[in-house]
């Protein structure tokens, strides 16, 4: 069982969370002044690393909030969850976690 | 049309005469449908807000997750940082009192809806009550980790729910299921089939 801790309810299971996708995407302030690549750019492409990546969750079937998840994408560990609007983790926290055993 | 036709239970398929109810050795349900929903919206860090629902309902507003404020005939659940749950024994109160809450707050930030067309509630109750819910919900419903008095809104068997542990009974426990109406059939069902498994 996948635990996600909600920062209003506290560790709930993976099935009350929905994933929005990347977090700290900002829309670009004036779109008439962009050319069609970085318009593009902001619409779909994403950074998809391999490792630590900060992502957007709402706790859909809790309280409905939504928040932000600094996680491992290749040992999906949540390394850290903080408010909307709240600085992401700091760089040394977002090193990937070496699982036990490895 | 009179209004004993408009006003029909989410459980009327499941209800042979009388409201529904299914009694086992060691499990109870029952319906209380036609209840009072209110959903609050508001802002906790405003005084007046807080200080006016107080007022109004003469409970305090629960202020974290998982805080309900018990009253004679009527209670409030905390659903989120900015939402709560206003219960009342009957849904022809609730003009009344959202009248009541409106004239309190005007021209402050907040919303009252009423949902009482929409929800319904399943009583639980029973000294088997917990073993029945654990097969279809990943909450730890034990009274040490869910407290009495306490509620949660999560998934059970299927369906958006907000439970509330009710009473401290031990040997007894009962909860209220908060659930959409167009649920409730099939919760109630799948409530029916787990419980007879459980002798
Ligand atoms: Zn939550």
């Amino acid at each position: 069982m996948f635990l996600i801790e909600c920062p209003w309810c506290g560790r709930r299971d993976q099935g009350e969370f929905s994933c929005g996708g990347e977090a700290h995407i900002v829309r670009p302030a004036s779109p008439d002044d962009l050319d069609d690549e970085s318009w593009a750019d902001y619409l779909f492409n994403r950074k998809n690393p391999k490792g630590v990546h900060l992502e957007q969750w709402v706790h859909i079937q809790g309280c409905g909030r939504w928040f932000n998840a600094a996680r491992n994408t290749v040992s999906n560990k949540i390394v850290s969850v903080y408010k909307v609007g709240e600085e992401p983790p700091h760089p040394e926290k977002r090193k990937p976690v070496p699982e036990s055993g490895q | 049309m009179s209004d004993s036709t408009l006003l029909q239970s989410p459980l009327i398929e499941l209800e042979k005469s009388g409201r529904f109810q299914w009694v086992g050795d060691t499990i109870e349900l029952h319906q209380s449908p036609f209840m009072g929903h209110i959903r609050i919206r508001g802002d906790l860090s405003s005084p007046l807000f807080v200080e006016k629902i107080e007022q109004a309902t003469a409970l305090p507003l629960p202020a974290s997750c998982g805080g309900v404020s018990f009253g004679e005939d009527l209670k409030i659940i905390w659903i989120s940082p900015e939402e709560w749950l206003l219960v009342l024994s009957s849904e022809s109160r609730v003009g009344s009192m959202i009248d009541r809450l409106k004239t309190r707050l005007e021209g402050e930030h907040i919303a009252f809806v009423d949902t009482s067309g929409g929800q319904t509630v399943i009583r639980v109750s029973g000294e088997n009550a917990i073993s029945l819910l654990s097969r279809g919900t990943t909450l730890d419903l034990h009274e040490s980790q869910f407290l009495v008095g306490s509620s949660a809104q999560s998934i059970l068997f299927g369906a958006t729910v907000l439970i509330v542990r009710v009473n401290s009974n031990h040997s007894t426990p009962l909860f209220e299921l908060y659930c959409r109406r167009s649920f409730a059939d099939d919760l109630a069902r799948r409530l029916i089939d787990s419980a007879q498994l459980i002798k």
